[in-house]
């Protein structure tokens, strides 16, 4: 195509301004690309886990969260004759918990469809490893929030490529009237925008591509690390051809629909007018009744979407941004006459100056704003997001490991006791309690007797999960009622069982269960149930309070100990010269130091939550980029005010200032729209992952003072820095360079 | 044997605003030029001068009267025929150059041949020859703002004359040149339009540039005062109006 050239010619002359465009895009398809190839691969790492060594066996069980009834023979039948399911085996065990369903399925058989007919069929269950449906449910919110941020970026790449383009065209009104004049139509207009459009979107979106596949393996990498089930996630992160061809698409796509419109418009810029014009009088639409109208339409809709808690709420909250840029050219005005007596006793010789300008050209101040509002509502909308949970992590986690405890086992050849007296000896040592466990039997199958000191049973993080009555109606206990239970535990034979023994047993709370121990059969009260297992034992546990399980189990092996300290700062050093002096290869102990037990909790969630603040990074980078663009324009079109300002005697200090005061007044306004649009959006969001009971938080605003003060200082810092480029620029203009310029 | 006729105006108006405020910078001009013709379009600032050559160029549109050029009927075109009229038979040149800053001196005699979908080499070839003929052969490669005000026009020229157009329109064309940089700007205007027998319509306020014309048209308050065709350097200065 003959125009490519000056395209191209075009893009090269204004670099800054196309670079800072094209970062846009690249960041809007990056996050949209991690968006959809990231589920695909945890997905996939979850189906392995579920399918057996072969690949195509999958294991199916009661289990402890699945169905309350056991599985029966029939059901073999029953899913033998479904799709994707080549043969089903029922095998049974030594209790009906111990039953398993094993499924052959079809070789590249969806495995979820599959499951999910299986579940139709015969009612829901365990799978053994993890239950690939779930994968798919948390990987849905994962993704759906994904998208979201990768629609919001992608929005605002959108936006400033039009802003760019719409810029370019009153730039080069003089340039396009001259094109016309030696014979250009006004489809070649067109095209030479649209082809520069391209261009940028082209490799804008090519580069998302690469950055996007960067940050998918990143963040895949994180979210294996943190995977510490019994069942670690795993695998590699394969390029993923639907995500790659949507981002590719909609990237190329907005781009160039971004660059389409004031391209057309540019098209029909009459040659007379635009050679004679000056492009700083260009006409530029005013807000229109129509844009107002739109605009309080969509933030209506937005906010009911948002408000009702729905799934949609991502939509919502990508609509009400969109209003934001529709509204903000009205809403400019009277947000800056009411900030203007703050901003006029602050800086009194340059208010009128900054406001004349600013007000001349409302729709370029009014593109700022827009951008700066959803840069911050976007960071103020993740704040919202994650403060809530990293906060409920880490309250639950505090409250769960005081400070001074420091655990050590040996599950297999127990402790020694010298390390027990070398311990009560320890001057740093409060108090210590010791655990014991043996092995006991109920209905003739085996199970792991474990005792436990009453005073410390409240502290131990399993206990949170001590359920009042059964399985099949499972209820947590708070936290007093869990203390009075393990208070209680000692007064008289009474115990917790895991719900698998409960299963076996067939015994509830309040209901006895028979134990044969070294001392011949006790009964025991069962007090509570408990979600618990051991990793080395298996689901079968029964507790005892320590006085009962000495008195009934002669043959103890002692596997641990509770240490607490006069102070915190101990642990460290007393956890090493545990290990240094008792610990030995064929005979290791695990040595559990609560301090940093609680921070690598307290440390996992953030790494998981940093995520998210990694993603509004993505999108908060390009607003910077956005109020830079922006604001380098003011200075290019106002390059002969500046100039006649220069001539009557403001000297490059002020000239410097005005720029930087206006980016204050437009940051100012922006973090008060984005403060206000990014609360809607993080209670929308909030409330619609409360409702999918996706994560913990309860809905709420959940944005923290104390992070928004942050972020505002830090946010007008940065604007005032971004300002300080053009700010230069304007402080170094030569008056009569300045003053010729049109 | 008679010239053809490559201009045709017949009651042409122009009017700018409506009601009150409505100003008429051309009224009821008509003027006939014939191919290889030199005019030379003089009038006080506001007699219309300029708007006249705009219209005859496509580059506006008349609020009554018509406009042929070399038969075709600008009232007639839309949009698209009168871009492919104003590439293929007019050539333009400015007062303030207008070349695009973007491209180099070649890049920009081009323009017009790229623009009507001539393959770039082949442009940029013949836009080299032109540039040869103006003298900025070693110029070629050279951005806009790296040449002086009489090299910028020479370039402005070439582009004119690289469509070999049969009308070319000069508005003010050594207006911001120097006196001897003008001459010499008009004197290379005039040589290599004469060959191609091209017919010239130039706007000017400079009685020694309007000199080198064969026809001086006067015009006062959007209509023609006079109109001679002359015989001698001598005449037309005559028939330069004073004052």
């Amino acid at each position: 195509m003959n125009l490519i050239f000056l395209a191209w010619r075009y893009l090269m002359l204004r670099r800054t301004r196309a670079a800072l465009t094209l970062l846009a895009i690249v960041f809007g398809v990056a996050t949209l690309y991690a968006a959809n190839a990231m589920p695909g691969a945890v997905q996939a790492a979850a189906e392995r886990t579920a399918l057996g060594a072969d690949g195509t066996t999958i294991r199916l069980f009661q289990g402890t969260t699945g169905r309350s009834e056991p599985l029966r023979a029939d059901m073999a039948a029953a899913a033998t004759g479904l799709s994707g399911i080549e043969a089903a085996i029922f095998e049974p065990g030594a209790t009906p918990y111990d039953d398993v369903l094993t499924l052959r399925l079809t070789s590249g058989a969806p495995v979820v469809e599959v499951l999910e007919r299986v579940e139709a069929a015969i009612g829901d269950f365990s799978v053994q490893g993890i239950d690939p449906r779930r994968a798919l449910l948390q990987n849905q919110v994962l993704q759906a929030l994904f998208n979201f941020f990768g629609a919001v970026s992608l929005f605002m790449g959108a936006f400033l490529i039009s802003v760019t383009f719409r810029t370019a065209a009153l730039e080069r009104r003089r340039d396009l009237g001259i094109l016309r004049a030696i014979g250009a139509e006004q489809g070649q207009v067109v095209r030479l925008f649209t082809v520069e459009a391209l261009l940028l979107s082209g490799v804008g979106t090519a580069g998302g591509l690469a950055l996007g596949q960067g940050f998918a393996v990143a963040m895949l990498n994180l979210i294996w690390s943190m995977s510490f089930h019994m069942y670690p996630l795993t695998g590699g992160v394969p390029l993923h051809p639907p995500a790659l061809i949507a981002a590719l698409a909609v990237g190329l796509l907005v781009g160039v629909a971004a660059g389409y419109f004031p391209a057309r418009a540019a098209g029909k810029t009459a040659p007379l007018d635009a050679i004679r014009q000056d492009a700083n009088d260009a006409p530029f639409h005013d807000v229109t009744a129509l844009r107002l109208a739109l605009g309080g339409i969509v933030t209506l809709i937005s906010l009911a979407i948002l408000l009702s808690g729905s799934a949609w709420s991502g939509v919502g909250g990508l609509l009400l941004f969109v209003s934001a840029a529709l509204l903000s050219p009205a809403l400019l005005p009277p947000m800056a006459r009411g900030l203007r007596p703050f901003f006029a006793r602050l800086f009194p010789r340059l208010t009128d100056l900054v406001y004349a300008g600013m007000l001349r050209h409302p729709w370029r101040a009014a593109t700022t704003l827009t951008t700066l509002t959803i840069g911050f509502a976007l960071c103020v909308a993740v704040m919202g997001l994650v403060s809530p949970v990293i906060i409920s992590t880490t309250q639950r986690v505090n409250a769960l490991d005081p400070e001074r405890d420091l655990a050590v086992y040996a599950w297999e050849h127990g402790l020694p006791a010298a390390l027990v007296e070398y311990v009560r000896n320890r001057s740093e040592v409060d108090a210590s309690s010791l655990l014991y466990r043996a092995l006991g039997t109920a209905s003739g199958q085996p199970v792991q007797v474990v005792s436990i000191d009453t005073r410390y049973g409240t502290r131990l993080q399993s206990f949170n999960r001590l359920l009042e009555t059964t399985a099949a109606d499972a209820a947590y206990l708070d936290a007093d009622a869990a203390a009075q239970i393990i208070d209680g535990l000692a007064d008289g034979r009474r115990a917790i069982i895991s719900l698998a023994l409960s299963l076996l047993t067939g015994a509830g709370v309040g209901d006895a269960i028979a134990l044969d121990t070294p001392t011949g059969t006790q009964s025991y009260v069962v007090a509570a149930l408990i979600s618990d297992f051991y990793p080395e034992t298996g689901d079968r546990l029964a507790y005892l309070s320590e006085p009962v399980f000495l008195a009934d189990f002669s043959d103890a092996t002692l596997y641990g100990m509770h240490i607490s300290l006069s102070a915190p700062v101990y642990a460290e050093g007393i956890g090493s010269q545990i290990a240094a002096q008792f610990s030995t290869p064929e005979q290791p102990i695990t040595i559990s130091d609560e301090v940093a037990l609680r921070e690598r909790m307290i440390g996992d969630t953030q790494r998981g939550m940093s995520i998210l603040y990694v993603l509004a990074l993505m999108v908060a980078i390009p607003s910077l980029l956005g109020l830079l663009n922006t604001l380098a324009i003011a200075v290019l079109e106002r390059t002969r005010e500046i100039g006649v300002l220069r001539a009557v005697g403001a000297d490059r200090a002020q000239t410097r200032r005005m720029v930087i005061v206006e980016a204050l007044l437009l940051g100012t306004m922006g973090l008060i729209l984005g403060g206000l649009v990014g609360v809607t959006v993080s209670y929308g969001i909030n409330a619609s992952l409360a409702a999918l009971q996706a994560v913990d938080a309860a809905p709420g605003i959940g944005v923290p003072l104390s992070g928004f003060v942050i972020l505002a200082v830090g946010g007008l810092a940065l604007s005032a820095l971004v300002s300080l480029l053009p700010a230069r620029r304007a402080a170094r203009l030569e008056v009569v360079a300045a003053l010729r310029c049109e | 044997m008679q010239a053809k006729e490559i201009v045709r105006v017949e009651g042409l108006t122009r009017t700018y605003g409506s009601g009150e405020t409505a100003f008429t910078a051309l009224n009821q001009v008509s003027l006939s030029v014939s191919q290889g013709e030199m005019v030379a379009v003089m009038g006080p600032s506001g007699s219309g001068k300029s708007t006249l050559l705009h219209l005859i160029g496509g580059l506006d549109r008349p609020t009554a009267g018509s406009v042929q050029i070399d038969g075709a009927l600008l009232n007639d075109l839309n949009d698209k025929a009168l871009s492919a009229l104003r590439r293929r038979r007019i050539g333009f040149i400015f007062q303030t150059y207008n070349l695009l800053p973007a491209l180099t001196a070649r890049e920009n005699v081009a323009m017009p041949l790229i623009l009507d979908g001539i393959r770039r080499s082949t442009a940029l070839d013949r836009a080299g020859e032109v540039l040869a003929a103006v003298g900025l052969q070693d110029r070629a490669d050279y951005r806009p703002t790296a040449l002086s005000g009489g090299q910028q026009q020479r370039v402005g020229i070439a582009r004119a004359l690289v469509i070999q157009p049969a009308l070319i329109l000069a508005d003010e064309p050594t207006g911001a040149l120097d006196s001897e940089t003008g001459q010499d700007i008009i004197r290379l205007i005039r040589q290599l339009a004469t060959r191609q027998r091209q017919t010239i319509m130039l706007v000017t306020h400079d009685a020694r540039v309007a000199a080198h014309a064969a026809r001086i048209i006067n015009l006062k308050d959007g209509s023609i005062v006079d109109d001679n065709r002359l015989k001698s350097r001598q005449e037309a200065y005559d028939a330069v109006p004073v004052g």
